[in-house]
């Protein structure tokens, strides 16, 4: 090792991925160009969205079928793009950070799944047993729409594993 | 794996931010290569020997070897 070299001094927590970005923007911290652009790209679609549904609540009490219309496909379309700058964000990444990613979205999926499928377990029993009241729209969260999820991820690994 | 980045590192002056940049890594990266936490990728650790102008397995080494 070279004695004269002197390691630069630098706070422990700076050796690791910033705890903020992480908690809350879900992006690492490592503050390069492509996180920037997606951190603003997600604010100004999050931003239009909200200034949308805003409008959207005001003019409420006039309701017109447009308005609503106009709403869900705002909702549709804000996500799409949210989710095509992460999908642009995530293949800047070096490949520590993709990895940590890809394995959180698998974690994350299979929490959800787990998650879901208890909630349709419990529903009934709260139902049956404590005599709570059992609302039609729970059934929305019925996780056997999860399994819908199912054949596209099959579909998209086998797209992907074409490339091997 | 065990390596001697922080060695090399240290035997060209370079900080891990440097060593990050010429990588076109994160810094953190470097962090977890060289406390041995992560095991980079064959084409990584290909960059990270041609840099220093050694050998991969002058670098890394599998544990239980011995050498290191």
């Amino acid at each position: 090792m070279n004695p004269e070299y002197q390691e630069p001094l630098v706070n422990a927590e700076n050796l690791r991925f910033s705890a903020f970005a992480t908690l809350f923007w879900a992006t690492l911290g490592t503050k390069t160009p492509a996180e920037r652009r997606y951190k603003t790209r997600t604010c100004l679609a999050a931003a239009v969205l909200i200034c949308w549904v805003v409008f959207a609540f005001l003019v409420h009490f006039r309701p017109k079928p447009m308005i609503f219309v106009i709403t869900d496909l705002a909702w549709g379309l804000a996500i799409t793009y949210i989710a095509w700058e992460l999908r642009r964000y995530l293949f800047t990444l070096d490949e520590l950070a993709r990895r940590l990613q890809f394995e959180a979205m698998a974690w994350t999926y299979l929490t959800g799944f787990v998650l879901a499928v208890w909630l349709g377990v419990l529903a009934p029993f709260s139902h049956t047993l404590m005599h709570w009241p059992f609302k039609q729209s729970l059934l929305l969260l019925s996780p056997f729409l999860y399994f819908l999820l199912e054949p596209v991820r099959a579909g998209w690994l086998y797209y992907l594993s074409r490339r091997y | 794996m065990k390596n001697r980045l922080r060695v090399l590192r240290a035997e060209h002056n370079m900080s891990q931010a440097d060593l990050a940049d010429k990588l076109d890594v994160s810094r953190q990266t470097v962090n977890a290569i060289e406390t041995g936490r992560y095991d980079p990728s064959l084409p990584l650790a290909f960059r990270i020997a041609s840099l220093f102008g050694r050998q991969i397995e002058e670098i890394f080494v599998p544990n239980g070897s011995k050498g290191m």
